[in-house]
């Protein structure tokens, strides 16, 4: 800092300022109730809050499901002619 | 027998209450409780805050919108750090983020004359004009700062506050506050040079 230079008064006294008065009180109660009323969480907001959560208890079951491919594709007909028959079976229709 | 009206009794039990109470009931959702906070709170805010905005006006609209982060944010308040920190902290950085989202309009925007605004009080005496005046400056110069910097003139110079508090206030560390803040008066001194300003 530069004790001597003509800004440091400025801020002194700029500091000692209030640019728009002290706070009105009237109605501020009312106001900020109403505005957390309607700032209430929506799905959204709830489902973005536990996103981490979900990913952390859908780990296991992707885990699952990738032993599961592996242990299948052990015993699959090299290809991808013999992934696509492999996978066709499982399907409820007939192609 | 419940036919009295036990309202008095309750009123006056209530200011009783200690803060951690308060805190401890506005977190479990009760409305009431966080606006009796707000209460308590909102001239430091608003004191802050003001530093910001360009009207009143938009002070309201911040003010308000900084109660409802801290609304929004309450469950993640833990007790162990004292709730004013907490609240100011929050505070601090819905300015910080207010600044930065609002730069490019603000760019654009003439520097209203605070005289010429109805809603300001009128200068009581020239000690009154001599500070709004120098505000008037101040206020000019902060407009070239990035937000980070008038954030930290903000705290450090014209709330007075010291290096660790703004530190802990911004979440940046005591060194960048010192390096950032001595570059920002620089730049300062200098603009105030380069338009021929009078103190």
């Amino acid at each position: 800092m530069n004790p001597d230079h003509p800004l440091e008064t400025l801020l002194h006294e700029a500091a000692r300022f209030a640019p728009f008065g002290e706070a009105g009180n009237f109605g501020f109660e009312t106001r900020l109730l109403a505005a957390m009323r309607s700032a209430e969480p929506t799905l959204t907001d709830w489902v973005s809050r536990f996103s981490w959560r979900f990913s952390a208890a859908c780990l296991p079951v992707f885990i699952g499901i990738t032993v599961f491919l592996l242990m299948q594709h052990q015993t699959l007909p090299e290809g991808v002619g013999g992934l696509m028959t492999h996978w066709m079976d499982y399907l409820p229709f007939a192609i | 027998m419940f036919f009295f009206d036990t309202t008095r009794t309750t009123r006056k039990v209530e200011t009783d209450i200690p803060e951690s109470e308060w805190v401890a009931r506005a977190k479990r959702g009760d409305e009431g409780a966080f606006v009796h906070l707000a209460t308590i709170y909102r001239p430091r805010i608003w004191s802050t805050a003001s530093r910001f905005a360009r009207s009143r006006v938009e002070l309201e609209d911040l003010t308000q919108d900084l109660f409802l982060k801290m609304w929004k944010g309450l469950p993640s308040y833990r007790s162990e750090a004292p709730f004013e920190h907490w609240v100011m902290t929050l505070a601090v950085r819905g300015c910080y983020d207010f600044l930065r989202s609002n730069r490019r309009r603000r760019e654009n925007e003439t520097v209203v004359d605070p005289q010429e605004s109805p809603d300001d009080p009128d200068p009581a005496s020239e000690r009154d004009q001599s500070r709004r005046e120098a505000w008037e400056t101040v206020s000019l110069l902060l407009d070239h700062l990035e937000a980070k910097d008038r954030v930290l003139i903000t705290l450090l110079d014209l709330e007075e506050r010291g290096v660790r508090e703004t530190a802990a206030l911004t979440g940046w560390t005591e060194t960048n506050v010192k390096v950032r803040a001595h570059r920002a008066r620089k730049k300062m001194r200098e603009l105030f040079d380069e338009l021929g300003l009078e103190p």
